[in-house]
């Protein structure tokens, strides 16, 4: 045993330099942290108002409670009892009585027919351990307004990206002022595309992004709909702007089907 | 997140261990960083929570082989155990066709085989802690660490590697 553990030993020693970078790697993470569970949110004032009073959230479930696989989150969380009082939200819109189930369910098939369309020859799963079927689940944040979240891995060959998708309601975003309420980073960009019908478009990109075979900052798109539905996707600059702006477009990606 | 003095320190002390587990459990160094990468985020995710726990490197390994078995699950994984020449210079007492041949003869057993000679014979855990680890019964690990080094046996025989990985029970 004692040579197979020296030969174990052996075999491992003398590493080329690593090269993760562990500074890059909490930043990335930080950022995406923070831009998971309030990049939707930080695109206007009273999100932002919201955020900062982030608590655990007690979520009624309105729906089936789909599971994304043997130890995954449920898709849709379940009331736990709880002491912490939610914020006041009064006045913000709200989700519409669709069930949470069958809601996650119609925006993980429109999401999953989006990427094939978007990213043909890409494999998509869920970020999660232990990975599965790309997937939306309800977000269980107060800090953000109520609505489904998918973290997806992307990957073709060695080459992988994690996208992140959130379809929320608008809350409270005034486009007009939107880029200006943003928390932007020094090297962070914002602008305002405003679309026929309505449609207002908000893109930017983030200089680190953890989660990345490529190493490069993200874009994101925030695609606020005149239907009340607020996309934001978030992705390697490796997967371009048009795609992760197609992606945010999706017609099915909508909370008012 | 709070703590990421905290996680920072963690991780700088036990990084060079993580990346040499990990290593041996994939057969490359490239692999091993993005695995030990993956590992390290969703160690700092949850890092005010596991910051608290009693074992954080058990936490930390359970993650990393968490890792490594979901990428192996993966279609599209990228298995490299080949003869492929590493880059630095070999430690004394192995030359590079021994630590190459524990590398290939490891990369014959499953998955989780495997997992159970790194854990016990190079990260030194107990059959307890290596249930643990795996998520499986004493049991199993004691059955698949006497086959594990059974098909080491059966293959150093049939391949004639060096007298110096000629392990004995």
């Amino acid at each position: 045993m004692e040579e197979l553990r020296n030969a174990l030993h052996a075999a491992a020693a003398d590493p080329p330099p690593t090269g993760i970078d562990l500074d890059e790697l909490i930043a990335g993470t930080r950022r995406r942290t923070r831009l998971r569970y309030a990049l939707g949110t930080t695109v206007g004032a009273l999100a932002m108002v919201v955020g900062a009073v982030a608590a655990p959230t007690v979520l009624a479930p309105s729906g089936g409670l789909g599971a994304g696989g043997p130890g995954a989150p449920p898709v849709c969380p379940q009331v736990t009892p709880t002491t912490t009082a939610r914020p006041d939200r009064t006045g913000e819109p709200t989700l519409p009585d669709e069930p949470c189930g069958t809601a996650a369910g119609r925006l993980t098939a429109a999401l999953d027919a989006s990427l094939r369309t978007v990213l043909p020859g890409w494999t998509a799963t869920n970020d999660e351990h232990p990975s599965g079927p790309v997937r939306f689940a309800r977000q269980a944040v107060d800090a953000a307004p109520d609505g489904y979240l998918a973290d997806v891995d992307v990957r073709r060959g060695a080459e992988f990206h994690i996208v992140l998708v959130q379809v929320s309601t608008h809350a409270g975003i005034d486009p007009a002022t939107a880029c200006r309420q943003q928390t932007l980073g020094p090297a962070d960009t914002c602008q305002v595309h405003v679309e026929a019908g309505g449609e207002v478009l908000l893109t930017g990109t983030v200089p680190t992004l953890a989660g990345s075979s490529a190493g490069l900052g993200g874009y994101w798109v925030t695609d606020l709909r005149p239907d009340g539905t607020c996309v934001t996707v978030l992705g390697s600059q490796a997967l371009t702007l048009d795609r992760i702006t197609r992606i945010a477009r999706t017609p099915g990606l909508t909370l008012f089907p | 997140m709070t703590d990421v003095a905290g996680y920072r320190e963690y991780v700088t002390g036990r990084m060079d261990r993580l990346r040499r587990t990990a290593y041996l459990l994939c057969g490359d160094w490239h692999t091993a960083d993005d695995l030990v990468s993956t590992a390290l985020v969703k160690l700092l995710r949850h890092w005010s929570r596991v910051s608290a726990m009693e074992n954080i490197d058990a936490y930390a390994r359970r993650v990393l082989l968490r890792a490594w078995l979901d990428e192996r699950r993966r279609p599209w994984r990228r298995e490299q155990f080949r003869a492929q020449v590493p880059d630095r210079a070999a430690s004394p007492g192995y030359d590079v066709a021994d630590r190459l041949a524990v590398l290939e003869l490891l990369a014959h057993l499953p998955a989780r085989r495997r997992a159970v000679l790194v854990l016990r014979f190079f990260c030194d855990l107990s059959v307890e802690e290596t249930a643990e680890a795996l998520g499986c019964t004493t049991g199993t690990v004691k059955s698949q660490t006497a086959r594990g080094l059974s098909a080491l046996r059966t293959r150093l025989g049939a391949v004639g590697s060096p007298e110096e990985i000629t392990w004995k029970n």
